[in-house]
């Protein structure tokens, strides 16, 4: 009987162990245990930008100008340029001032809609504007000005 | 509405997708998985039996939207002083895992 219920339990942690990507079982000292994979990485939210980056929904662009950094006057020049003659889903233009020497930052989010096989798709337009991750203004542009 | 794609650019009747596949005119989909903030390659996204691995076609169909975008950029007088470059392109979630042991 003790031996049926040993074999069983091998039984139900090789079962656990096969039906786990990277799964493995074997005989501890409390008995037999599956040993199982737990996905603790990063788990983007739903709907949000990185989410969407991981289809290719989203894309963040940044102007350069010859000096390599970002333009944020051409930038806002860009953003408003896509708003009248591209389609998105969204357009975020983002400025921030997360770089160590505190200058501004610009770029400039596009999501676009699923695309499938038919190429048929609709575009919701929405526009926003963010400055160090806040929302600065929706549906319209704003453009900040660096300290000159 | 339907977006009209080039048959040479479209993802549909490429055999297979890879890094090299064209999306537009000099635009190939290395453009967005090479970015400077997220460098990853098509083999690489996507922990496999967790994720599932990445459709492919699916994000190439999605990215051609996107080299659409750039091509209006691309020569046009307004933004010759400027280069445009893709600062966060696909993204690939940094996979960890923890092992769980199940007693039985």
């Amino acid at each position: 009987m003790r031996h049926k219920k040993f074999h069983g339990s091998e039984i139900a942690a090789r079962a656990l162990a096969k039906a786990n990507s990277g799964g493995s079982y074997g005989n501890g000292p409390d008995g037999w245990v599956a040993k199982i994979p737990l996905y603790a990485g990063e788990r983007p939210t739903p709907g949000g930008v990185n989410d969407l980056r991981r289809t290719g929904r989203a894309i963040v662009y940044q102007l350069i100008n010859k000096d390599g950094n970002t333009d944020p006057r051409t930038s806002f020049d860009l953003a408003l340029f896509w708003k009248d003659y591209i389609d998105y889903d969204k357009l975020t233009l983002d400025y921030d001032t997360f770089d160590p020497n505190g200058d501004l930052t610009c770029q400039i989010v596009l999501e676009m809609p699923e695309v499938p096989p038919s190429f048929e798709v609709s575009f919701a337009y929405n526009i926003e504007t963010t400055y160090n991750g806040e929302l600065q203004a929706k549906n319209e542009i704003l453009e900040i000005l660096p300290d000159d | 509405m339907k977006i009209l794609v080039d048959p040479q650019y479209n993802p549909e009747l490429q055999p297979q997708i890879t890094s090299a596949t064209k999306l537009g005119p000099g635009i190939t989909c290395a453009k967005f998985l090479g970015a400077r903030g997220s460098r990853t390659q098509f083999e690489k996204l996507y922990a496999p039996g967790f994720f599932g691995a990445a459709d492919r076609k699916q994000i190439a169909r999605n990215l051609v939207l996107h080299a659409n975008a750039m091509q209006t950029i691309i020569g046009n007088p307004s933004f010759y002083q400027h280069r445009l470059v893709v600062s966060e392109g696909i993204y690939e979630p940094n996979p960890s895992f923890e092992t769980q042991e199940i007693p039985w």
